[in-house]
């Protein structure tokens, strides 16, 4: 190591040191207030961003083989999308086969959802969950995040309108689900109060995510879930996905269905889609509040950790400390204070996200509503360093405009 | 002794004149205070200088310029052949870790740091390895008899303990001029004996000077320099 940087590391360990050294009995007063008050701004950051990537990783139901959603415009006065329970479409499995007759259409399928109840006929334990009704495809596909492969592909419950046709009764179960009422593949499961029985063809791997949290969902053939919930009177779905590799469709879509809309992944899907936006909107305002009031204490802090303290910059001048290693110093120490405010605030942060996952809990349900992937620790950590860079300004200015000789003889 | 030779002197002052402008907060104008008067000064290598005087005498002034920490309005300061003024800021700065310690009258130790790391704290500058400056501290702390004190903090020393962990400070880079303001002035008479007795004792190869009120500590220096309102008294 060559002495100019053994000189630079060693100016920034006295920083880190000196910061340590006041926590540890020298002065940890003020030194313990900015790093709460780091804590607390970072600890913000890292709840709200949570909350962000909760809602984004849930703000619609989507998946990644469709492309484009028919979804009933509800300003809209047509006069074929039914208003009954909310905006619906009618005469779906028509439209469907005519979209399908595209051959820039890879995938097409009406997509009712509707609350129902399951029993474990073995254990007598009952769920309400979302049913998510689609015509299965030929090809491997997941719908709303449910792998809908499984299903059967012949789909003869339907019958040309006729929904006299035979059922398969095979359902995809979310792993929350199965493990509500202790499902395992192949076992079979009742529908409320009725003697049906439906056979779990398959435990998803993942969970659905819709609208604020995990949804306990299942995905059975639609013309099926019709005939359960009386929505096969007018063959009718919440919407139309439909996939494809080719934006010109898009405009095709537009014009099939009166009264409806057509969105993109990006774009809004679903009675209770989110806009995509809000939860980046959502972050980067935590980002903005956090960090102002990180670099708002931080700065404070240092400044009058400074102002108390400049004999010691004095006496770092007079034992041939230069006005850059000073600087280097103070920096180190403004960031020191920032990172372990920054620490403290994701362990802040993780105790809050349990605690905001466990209130959503018990109040509407919805687990895990919070996210805190890995990688959240280290952007808080981040922020927290750009916090104390931001901070460093005015420390430094302090330190460079202390007169030494003043100091030293006050 | 001479008072002009540069060559083999550690010290050399040179007419020194130091002034400043007081701001005049509280009249119309400023003015020109005169800190110093055209004062000379030599101190050889193993010599121990007092520079005596009341409050204003200008002692602590003289010892700032000979610390490189202000340079004068007129005149010259020569350390071991180099005029302080001809260096830029940074370069009497480094000039000052590698040639010159200071003792103040407050120890002026940093007190989030132990003893030895206060100690070692002008080497960490001079870019000096870490063990070797753990090494060179412990050395010194020992020497002023501070070697079971070396991890206290100065906040757990008593004000003896803390001129001695100065002095060894001052020490840390081996500088050839020492120079120390008021280094008992804190300090009851027992303690400041014993920081003198290190003084004196540190003097055999280097240049020492001492600024005192304490004409017991002025007793034991070789000789001293009286100032009187920025001048030498005759």
């Amino acid at each position: 190591m060559t002495t100019r940087f053994r000189r630079l590391g060693a100016a920034c360990a006295l920083g880190v040191r000196r910061v340590i050294g006041r926590l540890r009995g020298a002065a940890p007063g003020r030194m313990g207030v900015c790093i709460a008050g780091v804590a607390v701004a970072i600890g913000l950051l890292f709840v709200v961003t949570g909350l962000s990537l909760g809602l984004a990783g849930s703000a619609t139901v989507e998946s990644e083989d469709i492309d484009y959603w028919i979804v009933p415009n509800e300003s809209g006065a047509g006069s074929v999308p039914l208003e009954a329970e909310g905006v619906r479409l009618s005469e779906v499995h028509e439209v469907t086969e005519q979209l399908r007759t595209d051959d820039r259409v890879d995938y097409v399928s009406p997509v009712a959802l509707r609350p129902i109840r399951l029993v474990n006929p073995a254990t007598g334990n009952g769920t309400y969950v979302i049913a998510v009704g689609v015509i299965p495809p030929d090809s491997p596909r997941h719908v709303a995040d449910l792998n809908v492969t499984t299903l059967d592909a012949e789909y003869a419950h339907y019958a040309n309108g006729t929904y006299d046709g035979p059922r398969s009764d095979r359902i995809v179960v979310s792993p929350g689900v199965a493990a509500s009422l202790g499902l395992e593949q192949g076992d079979a499961v009742g529908v409320g109060r009725s003697d049906r029985l439906l056979t779990v063809a398959a435990v998803n791997d993942r969970e659905l995510a819709a609208g604020f949290g995990e949804v306990p969902a299942i995905a059975m053939p639609l013309a099926e879930l019709q005939s359960m919930t009386g929505l096969a009177a007018a063959d009718e779905a919440d919407q139309i996905l439909v996939s494809t590799d080719d934006s010109s469709v898009k405009s095709d879509l537009e014009a099939a269905y009166p009264g409806t809309e057509v969105v993109s992944r990006s774009g809004l899907a679903g009675a209770a889609a989110t806009p995509t936006n809000l939860p980046l909107a959502m972050a980067l305002a935590a980002a903005l509040v956090a960090g102002g009031i990180g670099v708002a204490f931080v700065a404070t802090m240092m400044g009058l950790e400074l102002t108390a303290g400049r004999r010691e910059l004095a006496v770092l001048d007079a034992v041939g400390f230069s006005g850059g290693a000073r600087a280097l110093v103070v920096a180190s120490e403004t960031i020191t204070l920032a990172v372990l405010g920054g620490i403290a605030g994701v362990a802040l942060g993780l105790v809050a996200t349990v605690g905001v996952n466990a209130g959503v809990a018990s109040a509407i349900g919805i687990a895990s509503l919070a996210e805190t992937p890995p990688w959240l620790a280290a952007y808080a950590l981040g922020a927290a360093v750009v916090v104390g860079v931001c901070a460093a300004p005015y420390p430094l200015y302090l330190a460079a405009t202390t007169d030494t000789l003043e100091e030293l003889t006050r | 002794m001479s008072e002009s030779s540069a060559r083999t002197q550690s010290v050399v002052c040179t007419d020194v004149t130091q002034r400043y402008d007081d701001d005049g907060v509280f009249s119309s104008g400023g003015r020109t205070v005169t800190a110093l008067d055209k004062v000379s000064l030599a101190v050889d290598s193993g010599e121990v200088v007092g520079i005596a005087g009341p409050s204003g005498s200008g002692k602590s002034t003289l010892l700032h310029l000979l610390a490189g920490l202000a340079t004068p309005t007129d005149g010259t300061v020569t350390i071991r052949g180099t005029d302080l003024a001809t260096l830029s800021r940074r370069k009497r700065t480094a000039f000052r870790r590698s040639n010159i310690g200071m003792v103040f009258q407050r120890f002026h130790l940093l007190p989030a740091l132990t003893a030895r790391e206060n100690v070692a704290l002008p080497l960490v500058q001079a870019g000096v390895a870490r063990d070797r400056r753990r090494n060179r501290a412990d050395e010194l702390l020992d020497a002023v008899g501070l070697a079971d004190r070396r991890d206290h903090r100065p906040g757990s020393l008593s004000g003896g303990e803390q001129q001695r962990v100065a002095l060894a400070r001052a020490l840390a880079a081996d500088p050839a001029v020492v120079i120390a303001d008021e280094p008992t002035g804190e300090l009851d008479r027992e303690t400041g004996e014993r920081v003198l007795d290190l003084l004196t004792e540190i003097s055999d190869d280097r240049a020492v000077v001492i600024a005192s009120h304490d004409t017991h500590a002025l007793d034991r220096t070789d000789r001293v320099v009286r100032l009187l309102d920025g001048a030498r008294e005759s």
